[in-house]
């Protein structure tokens, strides 16, 4: 997968976990940004991420996560 | 539990609330809550935590054991005050998974408390409780997770990010299997198995090895296909019909099943039977033309993947299961899919034990129908009927006939047993049945009418009747007994309706045959006193009806 199709799919996650139009989604965007990104809203956003990309991502991983910048970052390591 | 929500959205088409974070107790307390003030609720899903339930428990005393089970008691109240309040609602609990494994290893053997024990009681409390009323059902979670592993749907990560149990897979497999519940529940379960016969009744082909050469014994690859026969057979109890559907010779299949003493099937277990050399679509039809049921109440099963491509490609309403490659999975891929997933069940009625012998004896009035003209035919049958009055032990059934029932039905109205029990203690309604039988055989109750409205002008909110029964003029003579029930009950007027579906066009009518006047489209109104004298002209006199 090369980076534009990883970008493609986190933002695809993104819109269909939260609820976010795609053309409201860039690459900047923050936890705090999302409205429905909350602790909850995390552990959806990485068990939807864990069954479309059939990958399993660490406990450390994910508590670091904050961003999008960090999502993608984080799938460029697992599913390469 | 929230991770379910889209589950549950797209399996079963409907959207969940969730109380706040261990707020379901405080919910279920406050009457002002959203549980009790949303009426957009019809289902409560109940599902205990097993690990948060023991918590902390140290070793296992008796104080322990009963505060716990006392806690399990107090819930089970706070729902029978929810009930209470909310008789409309269908409440779903869950039997609580706990962990198979605990520090205190093998100590059940010794312990006079012990791990084992207590989960065990804790299930058992919950199981006994959702016996108790007809709209509280259990969602046997235990059973699930045993089929799936323990292993597969819990995900420690989550847990500890926030409080959420299982994975995906957890909750996925959640909202499928309660969906599979609500179905059993609705009655959604299919009539018909109809099974081919070389390598799928037996093993190997019966034109080319003759009746020795069949694998079917108590041993090594034999047992495979005595078992397979067995667990098919096992649905006879729940009211399922069996028909054959194979390309064989009709004599040659008849003397198997004469002589062989290892067929589990009777040959009369099958109540139809196509054996020939026709294509196997044409004699699916026939099949369920001759029952007179919908294609799409049929499950099935055939060994060969091109006749199973065929039927689903020809005829998509019916059910064509993929068997499993290995053939030792029959038996258990019956069991724990086909069945689960095809006949569940929640409730068993009278009925059911006998449906085959039911079709049986319709078949036999239809065959001896065509001799004799209508009025020679009926009184021949020597029709005996019993009408039942708001009669609690025959809800079960007037619900299922409201599920079930699409032809002879006025309005098509759904009812669940709680919604036939509301009828019943509302003091507005009147729920009636009818039961049939004549010289093939009894029917059991074919017919179910629901009166609303008593306090006013009353409404015929329900009137169907088994299609098995029409032709008879068995659905005057209901509606003549129930009008002269209201009459008892000094009512003058009464209003009905007529919905029309795409399979209800027979009864279509039936109100302005009987005497009604049509108000406006489908709305019709009549005098009790009027219709009575008109359909005493039609009912067939020497049919006796008891109330």
């Amino acid at each position: 997968m090369n980076d534009q199709e990883i970008r493609t799919l986190v933002f695809a996650i993104v819109k269909d976990v939260f609820k976010v139009p795609l053309s409201n989604i860039h690459i900047d965007m923050k936890q705090d940004d999302i409205n429905e990104w909350d602790s909850l809203g995390h552990i959806r956003l990485f068990m939807t991420l864990e069954e479309r990309c059939k990958i399993k991502i660490e406990f450390e991983d994910i508590k670091n996560t904050q961003s999008i910048h960090d999502l993608i970052n984080l799938l460029k390591i697992y599913i390469r | 539990m929230n991770p379910v929500g889209p589950y549950i959205e797209s399996t079963m088409g409907c959207t969940a609330y969730f109380p706040g974070y261990n707020q379901f107790i405080n919910e279920l307390l406050n009457t002002e809550s959203p549980l009790y003030t949303k009426n957009e609720i019809q289902i409560l899903f109940l599902h205990l935590d097993g690990e948060e339930l023991l918590k902390d428990a140290f070793y296992f005393s008796q104080y322990e054991e009963d505060s716990l089970l006392k806690y399990i008691e107090n819930i089970l109240q706070y729902l029978s005050l929810f009930l209470e309040k909310r008789k409309d609602v269908i409440v779903i609990i869950s039997t609580v998974l706990f962990p198979p494994f605990h520090y205190t290893t093998h100590l059940y053997n010794s312990l006079e408390f012990s791990y084992r024990e207590l989960t065990q009681k804790i299930n058992a409390k919950i199981t006994s409780y959702a016996k108790i009323h007809s709209h509280i059902l259990l969602f046997d979670f235990e059973r699930i997770v045993a089929l799936f592993g323990y292993r597969q749907i819990c995900d420690e990560k989550f847990w500890y990010l926030g409080k959420i149990r299982y994975n995906n897979i957890g909750f996925q497999l959640l909202a499928g299997e309660l969906h599979s519940l609500l179905d059993a529940y609705r009655g959604k379960s299919k009539k018909v198995l109809v099974v081919d016969l070389d390598n799928t009744l037996w093993g190997g082909v019966l034109g080319e090895e003759g009746v020795d050469g069949l694998l079917l014994s108590e041993d090594g690859e034999g047992k495979i296909y005595r078992d397979f026969q067995k667990a098919l057979r096992s649905l006879k109890n729940m009211g399922v019909l069996f028909a054959v559907n194979s390309k064989n010779n009709e004599s040659d299949v008849r003397e198997l099943f004469d002589i062989h003493p290892m067929m589990v099937f009777k040959y009369d277990d099958f109540i139809i039977k196509k054996i020939n050399w026709e294509n196997k679509a044409a004699n699916m039809i026939a099949i369920a033309e001759e029952l007179n049921l919908g294609l799409d109440s049929i499950v099935f099963i055939d060994d060969s993947s091109v006749e199973r491509e065929m039927i689903r490609r020809e005829l998509p309403d019916v059910v064509v299961p993929e068997m499993p490659g290995d053939k030792t999975m029959l038996k258990k891929w019956f069991l724990s899919e086909v069945i689960y997933q095809f006949f569940p069940k929640v409730f068993l009625t009278p009925d059911d034990a006998h449906k085959t012998q039911q079709y049986q004896a319709n078949i036999q009035r239809t065959h001896s129908k065509k001799n004799l003209n209508l009025a020679e035919f009926i009184s021949g049958l020597k029709i005996k009927l019993q009408l039942f009055k708001n009669d609690a032990s025959i809800k079960n059934r007037i619900a299922q006939l409201t599920q079930k029932t699409n032809q002879f039905n006025l309005r098509t109205q759904r009812y669940t047993d709680a919604d036939i029990e509301n009828f019943l203690k509302s003091g507005t309604a009147m729920v009636y049945g009818i039961s049939y039988e004549d010289i093939f055989g009894k029917e059991g109750i074919i017919g179910a009418a629901i009166i609303t409205n008593m306090e006013d002008t009353c409404f015929i909110d329900t009137f169907l009747m088994s299609c098995r029964i029409i032709g008879r003029d068995i659905e005057y003579q209901f509606l003549h007994a129930i009008l002269n029930d209201l009459q008892k009950q000094k009512k003058e007027e009464i209003t009905a309706q007529f919905i029309p579906t795409k399979k209800n066009a027979l009864a279509e009518s039936f109100y302005i045959t009987a005497g009604f006047s049509e108000q406006k489209s489908g709305l019709y109104i009549g005098v009790i006193r009027n219709i009575k004298n008109i359909l005493s002209k039609k009912v067939i006199h020497g049919i006796i009806i008891n109330e």
